[in-house]
């Protein structure tokens, strides 16, 4: 309980601290300001259409990985650019348990970034258009909630793998959103298969149609939803234990004045 | 519920003990074969900035990982083994807290850490805030504290779980002379209650009247270690540097110059005109210099203010230690 109750208090701080707080706030406004936008200013959109994107390219593509690698990997870089990383070190706990609680804990708030993010879309599609009401849709929004916050959870993950092994993880993890995702969507199709973004696409309800875009090769490969499901909790376990591992093996110390004599 | 455990036995194994410890930061040497065993008590660890006090401290409290060699504390190997951290706690020198917390939130979170429940937790926060004097700022958040303050706070962190070991990098910066004056007691009173305190500084004279127990350290090496009076021992081939105050220093400074033990002999103007003049003697034989002394005030009637033996202070033992180094 008294990890628990710190590892809470941790990810609590970090999201809303001082120096945090109107960034978390432009994350959680942005989706929401996005759709508003559309609303008061598109005329007649396809709101079904909007959503698709809104929720693959948006949410999917852009804002929920950059948060998830960016909260992923500060779990442990707060701690060390703050210089209170020695306060969590110094104390008798395993060092990576209490990172990995603290992490965990980071996928409750972003869990709720991407349910913001999807219910926002989710309102205007539905309650504007006749493809049934609010309450008849209501699977598309915990289904397409489901898949973008496994996705977050793989991505975060994998974040808090690279803390541990990069100096600079976030511009690692921010290659591999990017640079590295982009690739398996023009590539051949078994590199879906060691893609986040594609096993999240197969996840989310309105799935692009094989062959749709124009530069997909050999797009043949179907990701079922039980593959995507586990491959992403697999991402996330394995990064999740590997760091549990390293990070008590590591040092992390940037201000010793030994080192700059 | 508490799930704090118990400390592991010590069984009477020495509080600390490095055997050919190095460090390295790829080129750079922290810390360069240092081989010694810190005893009960308080142990003041010297050097000036850059000299590895910190490295040295980093490894004693498993943050580090020695390049070579071993360390131990209390028998057992602290790289990265919270086990350590029932019997010890380390108080950094760095200034950061958690800026949006308040001190008490910190010291709580602390005690959550060290295994206390939350009801625990708040008694023993409490009690430490009060004994180093922040229980009536600890409901304020840390980003307004002074560089005092967060000393403070992070004292009463370490205190928490009744340590047998305290390590304090550098505990008296930026405290104002009250403060340190506080602080050293509260370090006597640490030592009295049994526990061991190993204290840093690059500052002589804050160890100097705490304990005679010290080790120096300069550029990763060990350059002295024990008692003070076994300290002083290394330097007595150093000439001794004496300011003595007289009203007529020309007078006894010419009983002085014709010893042949008298290496030197300079005047100072007095800080305030009404003071005496004094006069620097530094001499390989001071007994021969006191003779001197007294000579000229019986034969001259000369008045001698003051003696005083630079060298006791520890700024210039250390000064005489690295010159020979």
């Amino acid at each position: 309980m008294n990890m628990l109750s710190v590892a809470w208090k941790l990810s609590f701080y970090q999201v809303w601290n001082r120096k945090r707080r109107w960034s978390t706030v432009a994350m959680f406004l942005l989706p929401v300001l996005l759709v508003l936008g559309i609303a008061m200013f598109a005329r007649h959109p396809d709101t079904t259409e909007f959503y698709k994107g809104f929720v693959t390219n948006a949410l999917g593509f852009f804002l929920i990985p950059f948060v998830a690698v960016f909260w992923g990997t500060a779990v442990l870089t707060d701690e060390i650019e703050g210089k209170t990383l020695v306060y969590l070190w110094t104390r008798p706990r395993h060092r990576g348990t209490l990172l990995l609680l603290k992490l965990m804990f980071m996928w409750v708030w972003l869990a709720l970034l991407v349910f913001s993010g999807v219910a926002a879309g989710y309102l205007f599609a539905y309650s504007t258009n006749n493809a049934g009401g609010l309450l008849e849709n209501l699977p598309v929004l915990l289904w397409d909630w489901r898949a973008l916050t496994l996705a977050a959870i793989a991505y975060s993950s994998i974040g808090f793998l690279f803390s541990v092994l990069f100096r600079k993880p976030l511009t690692y993890a921010i290659l591999l959103v990017y640079a590295w995702e982009v690739i398996p969507n023009v590539g051949p199709g078994f590199l879906k298969r060691i893609s986040i973004r594609q096993q999240m696409l197969a996840l989310v309800t309105h799935k692009e149609e094989p062959g749709r875009i124009a530069k997909t090769l050999m797009s043949d490969v179907v990701i079922t939803e039980m593959q995507a499901i586990a491959t992403l909790l697999v991402v996330a376990a394995v990064c999740c234990v590997a760091t549990v591992f390293i990070a008590p093996q590591r040092e992390f110390l940037s201000d010793d004045p030994a080192r700059n004599q | 519920m508490t799930e704090i455990q118990s400390p592991p036995p010590t069984n009477g194994a020495p509080v600390a003990q490095l055997q050919d410890a190095s460090k390295w930061y790829g080129d750079v040497i922290g810390l360069n074969q240092v081989s010694l065993t810190i005893q009960p008590g308080i142990t003041g660890l010297l050097g000036p900035n850059g000299a590895g006090k910190s490295t040295f401290l980093k490894l004693l409290t498993g943050q580090l990982k020695a390049s070579r060699g071993q360390v131990r504390v209390y028998n057992l190997d602290p790289w990265s083994n919270p086990e350590v951290y029932r019997l010890m706690s380390y108080c950094p020198d760095s200034e950061q807290l958690y800026e949006e917390m308040t001190g008490r939130e910190f010291v709580v979170m602390m005690a959550r850490l060290s295994g206390f429940s939350a009801a625990e937790a708040a008694r023993r926060a409490d009690m430490q805030l009060e004994r180093v004097s922040m229980a009536q700022h600890s409901t304020r958040l840390a980003r307004g504290y002074s560089k005092g303050m967060r000393q403070r706070t992070r004292l009463a962190a370490a205190l928490l779980h009744d340590p047998k070991l305290i390590v304090l990098d550098e505990p008296l910066n930026g405290l104002d002379p009250m403060g340190r004056l506080e602080m050293l007691e509260i370090f006597r009173q640490l030592a009295a209650e049994g526990r061991s305190v190993i204290v840093s500084s690059h500052i002589l004279h804050e160890i100097q009247n705490l304990t005679r127990r010290m080790v120096m350290l300069h550029r990763g090496r060990v350059l002295a270690e024990g008692d003070i009076e076994e300290v002083r021992a290394l330097i007595d081939r150093q000439p001794l540097t004496l300011k003595i105050s007289s009203s007529r220093p020309r007078v006894a400074a010419g009983y002085l110059v014709g010893l042949e033990s008298v290496t030197s002999v300079e005047f100072t103007p007095p800080a305030v005109p009404a003071d005496d003049h004094s006069i620097t003697v530094r001499s390989t034989a001071p007994d021969s210099v006191f003779e001197a002394l007294q000579a000229a005030v019986v034969e001259e009637k000369i008045d001698v203010t003051s003696i005083e033996a630079l060298d006791e202070n520890l700024d210039a033992i250390f000064h005489y230690l690295t010159a020979q180094s």
